[in-house]
């Protein structure tokens, strides 16, 4: 009898509430809670079985101030520009930043695409996966931690995401990432340039359960005269989902499109300028 | 009551307002528009999605106009679904025109007038991307 109406509670109550839950509010599992049921962002950081920190989970930064300027807070003279990097910089700002590859439905590059829309991480002991929602595709990097070195850069073929591998500086996960296409954008309001010779290093620290520091290193020594440093604080989005989103209305908006078409930015120098 | 629409207004303002760096090449800020017609198409696509209204002038005549919104993505975060507005609803749309003088503008905000809430008020700042 007891049984019959355990079986009664679930098919009645429990599984239609959970059909009929949003995929974008489904609730996390395996995440700690309040009495009132909410997660409870600041329970203390999460570690795997191997003892390392545990970086999973949907993290966004919740605002679109660092995607606007990477710069964001630092102090003048904190970001000094070569003469090539100021010139693509004033290109770019002379045009009100409309050339902008992600308005062209083109990638994101690094480490922009953490600051725009959420992204997941995925940890393993050989590989940390990061899955990112953007407008123009869902995209993902990959983490190798299984040893392996950066490719060398006269092997490697120029990406939006370059190649990255990670290692343990405590608890803090470090990720290096070189191998960049030239011409690159940083920022998007602010439109900071980089070159192929970018190294970008972001230092990943989740502080508790809901909160990380991002603290990311440029050191561009053919955009920038020395390198720059910002730290991004990212929270936890638990009980959602990364949404699809592909730019299937592109040229729709594109129709209205009455920008001049953008000028040719000079290619960085072969030698570095620093 | 005040408050929540004023707070839901900000919200709608600065989900359009994000949405597309490359704005200044559509959109004219300074050319703020408003109007009111009939819904005749929501286009829930990616990067912005795109609605149209049916609007009717004093002397009869009809224009269609094509309204840009957020990305569906950045909507649905901040409450919206699909459906959240319909193929025949009257609505009042406000935003700023395009730079090419056709019937395209960026969105703002836009109130149902069937019952004059602002739409979508069920979003909370919380969930905006």
């Amino acid at each position: 009898m007891k049984r019959t109406a355990f079986v009664i509670f679930v098919f009645f109550v429990v599984m239609p509430g959970v059909a009929g839950a949003q995929w974008i509010d489904y609730p996390s599992p395996g995440i700690p809670r309040l009495p009132d049921g909410k997660p409870n962002l600041a329970a203390p950081t999460p570690r795997t079985a191997d003892g390392r920190v545990d970086l999973s989970g949907i993290w966004t930064v919740g605002n679109l101030e660092y995607f606007q300027d990477l710069a964001k807070g630092l102090k003048p003279g904190d970001v000094e520009l070569t003469p090539w990097g100021a010139t693509v910089l004033k290109m770019r700002l002379d045009r009100d930043h409309v050339d902008d590859p992600y308005g062209q439905c083109l990638p994101l590059g690094v480490p922009r695409i953490d600051m725009r829309s959420p992204f997941k991480i995925v940890q393993t002991p050989q590989l940390t996966a990061l899955l990112h929602e953007t407008f123009v595709g869902m995209i993902f990097r990959q983490v190798f931690t299984d040893g392996r070195p950066l490719p060398k850069a006269e092997d490697a073929e120029p990406t939006w995401l370059g190649y990255s591998v990670g290692k343990w500086d405590g608890d803090t996960f470090v990720v290096d990432t070189t191998g960049f296409r030239d011409n690159g954008w940083l920022s998007a309001q602010k439109a900071y340039p980089h070159s192929d010779a970018l190294h970008v290093t972001e230092r990943f620290r989740r502080t508790d359960f809901g909160h990380m520091a991002l603290t990311i290193t440029i050191d561009d020594p053919k955009a920038y005269k020395k390198p720059w440093t910002n730290t991004v604080p990212l929270r936890l989005q638990p009980d959602t989902e990364l949404l699809e989103a592909f730019c299937d209305n592109q040229l729709a908006l594109m129709k209205h499109w009455v920008a001049e078409p953008p000028p040719e930015e000079p290619p960085s120098p072969r030698e570095v300028q620093r | 009551m005040r408050m929540t629409l004023a707070v839901t207004g900000v919200l709608l303002a600065s989900v359009a307002a994000s949405a597309h760096h490359s704005y200044s090449a559509e959109f004219d800020a300074n050319k703020p528009v408003k109007l009111t017609g009939v819904v005749t198409k929501v286009d829930w696509k990616n990067p912005h999605a795109l609605f149209y209204i049916d609007v009717t002038d004093e002397a009869g005549r009809v224009a269609n106009w094509g309204w840009e919104l957020a990305s569906p993505t950045q909507l649905m975060r901040a409450g919206w679904t699909r459906n959240s507005m319909k193929v025949g609803d009257v609505v009042t749309v406000e935003g700023t025109l395009a730079r090419d003088g056709s019937n395209h503008a960026n969105t703002k905000a836009v109130v149902l007038n069937s019952t004059g809430k602002r739409l979508f008020a069920a979003s909370s700042q919380d969930q905006t991307p």
